[in-house]
């Protein structure tokens, strides 16, 4: 950290930039002062672009790592990147987390850690990654995707992507990759294969996203499954759900699950896996109390005729009336509160409570306004039926469409992803009963089967299932087929890496900001600029449409991913890719941006004014909602709507109460206990095995590529961390700041078979985690904890999606670490309220 | 406005005289923690320099008669080499009069700047005294600056959770953050004590909430002890 206790203030004249954050779904808004190094501002208001005597109150405050020396249109700049003091959405009164109030550091100073980015295009010449000019990169590039193209097929072409990008850098890749090229060998950073993450919702006729965060204030209880918000969507939590009474269900008794109970709530502390029994439990028990929305399910919840015009195949399977829905409820004792209690092990008594809390009458005979939220802990475990069950009981409560009563997934990251191009599912090889499902990515290279691989934004090796099979194939189809790349002459090296694909390897290019694992088996890197060095456009988890400008420029030569697809689809001889900027790619993804993300109206809306798109957008990000409404305010919640002169925001989806199915009602879904039982039967830990849960802590976003380049990310977490209770901890010797070894034999890889994987972590003992579970960071570099998940999606044959919440293994001490007792990194609980 | 120390060298004298003595090593803004927190713990009466720029900063080393400077002022456009401050060094309570657990209040260095000294009862990074677990830090939050007086959690040595936002400090560790919003340690107040016990506080690691420097924009903490 820096130890000079002194920040430069802005000058009343430095320019204002608005922004919003790039790490988690909350998307907290950000304003950015930037002046030329060599001037500050004074101590007064008036002599102060912030407008503060210093020493400011409360909220008023700059901490030295919201300051930075960044080099803009080629001159060095001072810049401030300060949570937005005025705004009245997100992050009112310029709230900020750990993650958000560090993004000026985010940006590159060849003085810090960011040095470390990649600033050229590089070649894999002999093993090592040497720079190459564009021109060469995008020849050789273009050429190999030819080849393989051409003598394999599309099918063998494969994009692995963030979907959570900036509109214009994801429009631009899936119109080169899904359109233009046509390949259905595309997934997404968190899944082997493209689709719908939360299924069982969506058969329910709901969409993931269809709330705002105005309806975790305006809730009587808040129902949050599988998040820890307080850790993971911090500022929506402190801001919107600190007043509300929440039933925290999940099996750690982290901060939100404690404040929780002491606060009018409850924690419901099932096993790991066991979602689908406690939520059919708390349904059962509000039927039978007679707590249902009777009203909701009489007007707008489908019949059996109804359904039976339902055309899509999954609806048809598995879409339940209400009285199908009771009918399986009550014909399983697992669904009864002590039936529950023995599977979840959440006392019948706490289940009782929830249904109450959730659906009882107030006194006066109206309904509460209750909401639910989910997020990854229930739709990484069993993703169908978890989604069913959650879907459903929203349903049966009318948590949908109403202020305070929705029904909707709190997000792991912001909603870019816009789409260039449609998936071409029809030519996926993969299908369910008949009908096609969209393609596992990492079965077919596991496989062998993809030649040509391009890793966009993601640390492929280290995100994914079974990541120790994943790196295996990487070595033997990159590293050890065919002739190695000798000379950075495109010829040359167009020559061996044909040769190698001949001869039935792999070729892989990295698009990136930093090395990652995935970068080890790179033949290919392509230098990536990322937030703040180009103007983007994204949304958060309330459809808010952002426009983030520019603040710094790119390190060296790095190029913004739209910009690189559009050079590789020129070169390739695709048309529609000449954009002279982002403003273009947005407005022409305008007619495209359907659903939650529709924003053609204000596409229109510029046209008809001669005005660019994206200026209109920020003509938003200084409205206020005190001033106009929640949904126009720092930028626009989608769908947007014109009203006669006036562009508009969409607070929450289903207000009409119209679903998206044929018919237009909701209804529910199977909540299959079955399907899960037996899931659980072939993935549960044995005897003497826990429960390896991962997933994310405050301080720690996504592969780290940002969090562990600054020294106080780096105090906190020098080495991945493993939780594990006080009682696990005293029956194997294992003290905080211990090493020990997590390993086991039976991680089921891509293609079904059992295989033997291992990592290690420090032990930080806490009653956060009960016995027989463990709790550790996703993706710490180096430590790869997903190397103990299942990676056979014919486990989840409806929808492939992996079960990263269900890893297994054992646990052995190894011996003090250089953290133990050295004052280096706390083990205090994190729990305390 | 410009203070002096209670002891040492007159400071603008001694700026000059080190002004241009900078050293690669100590040039930039990036000065790593433990290398600063050293340089101040192993010298009695070891003080820091601060311009008037907000940006004069080094240490000042009795026992050699020595100033070491991190960042001149002459770094900075508009800060002025001639005028440097120090952190004074200050007596803020008694070895004797602490007990375990139990925050002692203090201003430091400027008015309003309210900080707690706390005995932990085990050690502590930077701790002094015969079992190294008195230590003291700033009680304005280093993540929005809502006040921590009060939080002081005994059993587990922290401050917090933070009634503004729920940030958790850990005061064995330098104020490290254990859990929370905060993007910065809970700035740690440098404490040196003496043959009775006195005990002195002597500098701030850390830049205290609100501040664009501690040693700006307020008057003197009264000298209370």
């Amino acid at each position: 950290m820096t130890t000079n206790p002194t920040i430069p203030i802005p000058p009343r004249d430095a320019e204002v930039i608005h922004i919003a954050c790039e790490f988690c779904p909350v998307a907290c808004r950000y304003r950015v002062f930037r002046w030329p190094v060599g001037s500050e501002g004074g101590p007064t208001a008036s002599e102060n672009a912030l407008g503060v005597d210093f020493p400011g109150a409360i909220g008023q405050g700059i901490s030295p790592n919201m300051h930075n020396v960044v080099t803009y249109g080629g001159k060095l700049h001072n810049i401030i990147v300060q949570p937005d003091p005025d705004v009245d959405v997100a992050n009112v009164s310029g709230d900020h987390s750990i993650r958000g109030g560090v993004l000026a550091r985010k940006l590159y100073n060849p003085g810090t850690r960011t040095a470390e980015r990649f600033v050229t295009p590089m070649l894999r010449v002999r093993g090592e990654l040497q720079p190459i000019s564009w021109e060469a990169a995008i020849e050789i590039f273009s050429r190999v995707s030819r080849h393989v193209l051409d003598t394999y097929g599309e099918l063998a072409w494969g994009v692995k992507i963030y979907s959570y990008q900036f509109f214009e850098n994801t429009y631009a890749i899936s119109k080169l990759a899904r359109g233009s090229i046509g390949t259905p060998n595309w997934a997404p950073h968190h899944a082997p294969a493209e689709g719908d993450d939360t299924p069982g919702l969506s058969d329910c006729g709901i969409d993931a996203f269809n709330s705002s965060y105005l309806d975790d204030k305006e809730a009587d209880v808040l129902m949050i499954i599988g998040s820890d918000p307080y850790e993971t969507k911090t500022v929506r939590y402190t801001t919107w759900m600190r007043e509300t009474p929440i039933i925290q269900v999940g099996p750690r008794a982290g901060f939100t699950a404690r404040r929780a109970e002491k606060n009018g709530g409850l924690h419901l502390q099932l096993r790991p896996g066991t979602d689908t029994a406690l939520l059919n439990a708390i349904a059962r028990e509000i039927i039978a109390q007679g707590w249902e929305d009777t009203e909701f399910i009489a007007e707008r919840v489908a019949t059996r005729a109804e359904l039976e015009r339902e055309t899509h195949w999954r609806r048809k399977k598995f879409a339940l009336t209400f009285e199908e829905y009771r009918d399986y409820l009550f014909s399983r004792d697992e669904f009864t509160p002590e039936g529950a209690e023995a599977i979840t092990g959440v006392p019948a008594s706490k289940i009782r409570k929830a249904a109450e809390m959730l659906a009882a009458p107030n006194p006066d005979g109206s309904r509460k306004k209750a909401s639910i939220r989910f997020e990854k802990g229930l739709y990484w475990s069993h993703n169908y039926e978890n989604t069913a069950a959650v879907g459903s009981l929203g349903v049966l409560i009318g948590a949908v469409g109403r202020p305070g009563r929705t029904t909707s997934r709190l997000g792991g990251h912001q909603r870019g992803g816009l789409s260039g191009a449609g998936y071409p599912k029809e030519k996926s090889p993969h299908e369910y009963e008949g009908n096609k499902v969209e393609m596992d990515t990492d079965r077919w290279f596991v496989e062998g089967n993809t030649r040509f691989m391009w890793v966009i934004g993601t640390n492929w090796v280290g995100a994914m299932a079974a990541s120790q099979r994943l790196r295996r194939r990487l070595e033997e189809l990159v590293r050890r087929t065919g002739p190695e790349v000798t000379s950075t002459d495109p010829d040359r090296a167009v020559e061996a890496l044909t040769a190698r694909i001949d001869a039935g390897g792999t070729v892989l290019v990295h698009q990136e900001l930093y090395p990652n694992e995935t970068t080890e088996y790179a033949d290919l890197v392509l230098a990536a600029a990322g937030w703040g060095e180009e103007t983007y456009v994204r949304m958060s988890a309330e459809r808010r449409l952002y426009l983030y400008e520019k603040v710094a420029d790119p390190p060296g030569e790095a190029l913004p991913d739209w910009k690189i697809a559009s050079m590789i689809a020129q070169r390739m001889g695709f048309e529609g890719f000449e954009w002279p900027d982002t403003n273009a790619i947005f407005e022409e993804g305008g007619p495209r941006s359907g659903g939650r993300k529709a924003y053609n109206e204000l596409v229109e809306f510029a046209r008809e004014r001669g005005m660019r798109a994206h200026d209109v957008l920020k003509g938003f990000s200084t409205m206020k909602a005190a001033e106009g409404s929640y949904a126009e305010a720092a930028g626009i919640q989608a769908p947007v709507r014109r009203e006669g002169e006036a562009l508009k925001g969409t607070v929450r989806l289903h207000e009409d109460l119209v679903f998206k199915t044929d018919s237009g009602k909701a209804n529910f879904t199977l909540p299959d206990w079955d399907a899960v039982a037996e899931r659980l039967r072939i993935l549960g830990p044995g005897p003497d095995e826990f429960f390896v849960l991962n997933g994310r802590v405050n301080a720690l976003w996504n592969n780290l590529g940002d969090q562990l380049r600054m020294s106080y990310n780096v105090e906190r977490w020098p080495v991945n961390f493993v939780e594990i209770s006080p009682s696990d901890a005293d029956r194997l010797g294992v003290e905080s700041g211990d090493w020990v070894r997590i390993w086991s034999d039976r991680v089921v890889d891509q293609l079904g078979e059992e295989m033997y994987a291992e990592v290690t972590a420090v032990a930080y003992v806490t009653d956060t985690v009960p016995a027989g579970v463990l709790f550790t960071y996703f993706l710490y570099p180096g430590q790869p904890m997903n190397s103990l998940v299942p990676a056979d999606t014919s486990l989840q044959p409806l929808n492939l999606r992996y079960n990263f919440k269900l890893g297994r293994g054992k646990v052995e001490y190894l011996g003090p670490s250089e953290w133990k007792d050295a004052f280096r990194m706390s083990f205090v609980p994190r729990n305390l309220v | 406005m410009p203070r002096t120390p209670d002891t040492g060298p007159d400071p603008a004298e001694r700026a000059r005289d080190v002004a241009d003595a900078l050293t690669p090593d100590h040039g930039g803004t990036e000065v790593n923690r433990r290398e600063f927190v050293t340089l101040l713990m192993a010298i009695g009466g070891g003080v820091v320099v601060g311009g008037v720029g907000g940006v004069g900063i080094g240490y000042w080393n009795a026992s050699k008669d020595e100033v070491t400077v991190v960042r001149p002022p002459s770094e900075v456009a508009g800060a002025d080499p001639e005028m440097l401050v120090f952190y004074p060094k200050v007596p803020i309570g008694n070895l004797d009069e602490l007990e375990v657990g139990t925050p002692v209040m203090f201003e430091y260095p400027l008015a309003g700047q309210t900080s707690a000294l706390v005995k932990l009862g085990r050690p502590a990074l930077y701790g002094v005294g015969p079992d190294g677990d008195v230590v003291a830090f700033s009680t304005r939050c280093s993540h929005m600056g809502w006040p921590l007086d009060g939080v002081f959690d005994p059993e587990n040595c922290v401050f917090g959770p933070c009634p503004g936002h729920f940030s958790t400090f850990d005061a064995t560790l330098g104020g490290q953050v254990a859990l929370g919003q905060a993007t910065q340690r809970l700035p740690q107040v440098a404490l040196v004590i003496d043959e009775e016990g006195t005990i002195y506080a002597e500098g701030v690691l850390g830049l205290i909430y609100g501040y664009r420097d501690n040693l700006k924009d307020g008057e003197p903490a009264e000298v209370t002890s």
